[in-house]
């Protein structure tokens, strides 16, 4: 059992790999959800400008810290605005934003059978 | 020379002024003018347009700088197609060639054989009333012939991100649809005014309509495809507001076509029918508005100018408070009390209509939302294109289900039980397809596996519904539009989806000589070089693709310098396999050692594509097949 360490060193090696690979995926979804702050439009993944690489880094840290994603985007929004974040947190000013479209949705299926359902 | 020109050109609008003036009489029961017929009319108003904008065309050709607009959007070393282009590349022309469809589909209208004079009479003249305020807004507010008394050697050029065969196609084809809806308003005002919106009215209506929906479908394709290989941004749609305008429209439109069938059909659902023609129409107005006005940031604003947007938005004011009030005068003329069961094909129609709608609103407060917290609470957000697909997921979901059970249901009363087990085979076939696709790509998330179920049995019921088998035989049944637009629809619901879960992407930073992977793709990065052309200089990357040793084409990827006016664009370079696209986009280079290159691979692009043209060859056919009906029936 002279070389019984390799199986484990390539196991760790393997997992270590996972590890990097999963936080860089990770990395990714978070840059497609953070805006570059110059370019119009742009998020700072598709963006190379020097902000977007500097939030990048800033991102690539936090997570190396082992905060969640909530975590950081609730800093990069308390930091940068709401503005910063490609998809508006829920709060008492999107509230309009979010639900308004099932509300309406829904009063408009319940008309729709409810008057059906008289003249049937 | 110049000034002639301007002259005669001025003169030609205010003639089209003149005559819609005149065919307008009808709604002010001014009979006693009886020189010359409507359609002669018509065709004056469009011959004098016509004329116009050939002027245009000749002068943005011919590069004559002493005019304003030629000056500004032109350059005499463009070639001649982006020249061409260059007319409709900015506000004055662009509001040249929405006139020139407006007349156009006026005169086509007058000509056409499918309705009563009295009818043709007031249509015309609704239409001819917008024709009068466009017209009129143009030579106010944004005449394209304006000259300066300068002598200027050379223009100042056209956005050259906006130089693109398809981006010269696109504005046209865009235009002919949300104009065309313009004549559904008139069409709608006229039935409102004279109380007759029933089956007749459908008949006049649905091969303008469905002409109308499937020319905007196809400009909206046409920018998307646009945006999907020139932008490089590994996508086919942003939710950029100006997407959105043009989405919204075509929303309701769809909604629309829909009841105009119902309509015919059923004779029924008058007020909804006319509430979504006037919705549908202003869509098309504020989409204009939005996207030239620049209210909105976006590659599309030309020019922003208060005083412009102001005009359409009095005028938006106008057509909608006058034609809701009409509506809310005669809604109860027009309605005829409906009797159907619950579970029929017009309860179906309705639901989806109404989930259309919920869409629309999702795109609405999207789009405005930002604006709106901006102006009164001074915060401002972004909205990305997750709050669209989060929101947007479950109503689809329903639609689909919905789409699938509606043509199935008679428009009288249908079992559900009884369609079900009709259904039988095609559901245990769709459902072991999932099955096995779901094992084979490990999928786990129940959503995408539940629309690729509802995708698959559209598709399949779809297609079976239109066509009809018989032992040696294939006979086209007349809905076949219907069934070839829907499967189009399930297709390309399948090919979002797909394409969502399964794009890969990475960014490299690479060195000449280096290999970059993907997947099981081998990018060989083989040269790079410098290139200096006309108008720009570019820096171009070359790179050979290979799966498993197979050679599978070249990449070349470029990053153009414009000088006039000062402008970087990164071209794509897209190699077509027919299960995926793979891409290959170029950012612009930060230092000498390495270069950035970002590698995308697109699963199932093209089967989305195959999907939009089905849907779009829906449109046509159901429009032409209709006209022939039309025809048959005039002759009996």
């Amino acid at each position: 059992m002279k070389f019984g360490f390799v199986p484990i060193l390539v196991c760790t090696c393997i997992l270590l790999c996972f590890s990097a690979f999963a936080e860089e995926t990770r990395a990714i979804n978070l840059f497609k959800e953070v805006r570059c702050l110059v370019c119009q439009g742009q998020t700072i993944h598709e963006s190379n400008a020097e902000i977007a690489e500097d939030l990048k880094t800033l991102i690539r840290e936090k997570i190396v810290e082992g905060k969640t994603d909530k975590e950081i985007k609730g800093f990069l929004a308390e930091k940068y605005g709401d503005w910063i974040l490609m998809t508006p947190p829920v709060k008492e000013l999107t509230y309009v934003l979010w639900f308004a479209p099932i509300i309406f949705m829904a009063i408009g299926l319940i008309v729709i059978f409810r008057r059906k359902k008289e003249k049937a | 020379m110049s000034l002639a020109i301007s002259y005669i050109a001025n003169s030609l609008l205010i003639l089209c002024l003149v005559t819609s003036i005149i065919q307008s009489r009808f709604l002010f029961k001014i009979q006693n003018y009886n020189f010359l017929s409507i359609s002669q009319i018509s065709a004056i108003q469009f011959l004098s347009i016509l004329v116009s904008f050939f002027i245009l065309l000749f002068l943005f050709i011919t590069s004559d700088f002493n005019f304003d607009l030629v000056y500004f959007h032109s350059h005499s070393e463009k070639p001649l197609i982006y020249k061409l282009s260059g007319v409709w590349g900015n506000h004055e022309g662009s509001m040249l060639l929405w006139i020139l469809i407006l007349v156009l589909f006026n005169f086509l209208f007058s000509l056409s054989k499918s309705s009563s004079q009295k009818f043709k009479e007031i249509t015309v003249a609704v239409q001819s009333l917008m024709i009068f305020g466009f017209v009129l807004f143009l030579l106010l507010l944004s005449n394209p012939f304006n000259i300066n008394n300068e002598n200027f050697n050379d223009g100042l050029g056209l956005n050259p991100i906006l130089q693109d065969p398809l981006l010269a196609i696109h504005p046209p084809i865009l235009y002919i649809g949300y104009v065309g809806f313009s004549l559904i308003f008139s069409l709608s005002i006229t039935g409102l005014l004279t109380s007759e919106v029933d089956k007749k009215w459908a008949t006049v209506a649905k091969p303008w309509v469905f002409a109308a929906w499937s020319f905007l479908t196809a400009g909206i394709a046409l920018g998307s495809y646009w945006a999907y290989y020139e932008l490089g941004w590994g996508g086919y749609w942003f939710w950029d507001p100006v997407e959105n305008a043009s989405l919204m429209p075509w929303l309701s439109g769809t909604a629309l076509i829909h009841c105009v069938v119902v309509l015919q059909r059923r004779n029924t659902m008058q007020s909804w029918t006319m509430v979504l023609a006037i919705l549908t129409f202003s869509l098309s107005l504020a989409g204009t508005f939005l996207v030239r006005s620049g209210v909105l940031n976006s590659v599309h604003t030309f020019a922003s100018d208060p005083g412009r947007g102001l005009f359409i938005l009095i005028f938006l004011f106008i057509i909608l408070s006058s034609s809701f009030l009409l509506f809310a005068l005669k809604s109860e003329k027009i309605n005829k009390p409906s009797l159907h069961n619950i579970s029929s094909r017009n309860t179906g129609i309705m639901v989806n209509n109404w989930l259309l709608i919920s869409i629309l609103v999702v795109v609405f407060l999207g789009t405005m939302y930002p604006l709106a917290t901006d102006l009164l609470y001074n915060q401002s957000l972004t909205v990305g294109p997750q709050y669209y697909a989060i929101s947007i997921t479950p109503i689809i979901i329903l639609f689909l289900f919905f789409m699938i059970l509606s043509p199935q249901l008679s428009w009288e009363e249908s079992k559900l039980l009884k369609i079900l087990n009709e259904m039988r085979y095609i559901l245990i076939s769709c459902l072991t397809i999932t099955f096995l696709t779901t094992l084979y790509f490990d999928l786990f998330n129940f959503t995408e596996i539940l629309i690729i179920f509802l995708s698959l049995i559209l598709i399949i019921s779809s297609l079976s519904s239109g066509l009809n088998f018989k032992s040696t035989k294939v006979i086209v049944k007349s809905n076949f539009g219907q069934s070839i637009a829907h499967a189009g629809f399930g297709i390309f619901m399948l090919a979002v989806v797909s394409n969502a879960v399964y794009s890969q992407e990475k960014i490299y930073d690479a060195k000449v000589g280096s290999k970059l992977q993907l997947d099981e793709y081998i990018f060989d990065f083989k040269n790079i070089e410098q290139e200096e052309k006309d108008n720009f200089n570019s820096i171009r990357a070359y790179l050979s693709l290979s799966k498993n040793g197979k050679d599978l084409g070249e990449f070349s990827p470029e990053i153009r310098f414009y000088s006039d006016p000062p402008t970087i664009t990164s071209e794509t370079s897209i190699i077509h396999r027919f299960f995926s696209d793979v891409y290959v986009v170029m950012n612009v280079p930060q230092n000498q050692e390495s270069i950035s290159l970002r590698l995308h691979i697109k699963p199932f692009m093209n089967i989305l594509w195959l999907g939009v043209i089905m849907i779009i060859l829906g449109g046509i056919i159901t429009a032409i097949l209709n006209r022939k009906k039309n025809e048959e029936n005039a002759i009996n």
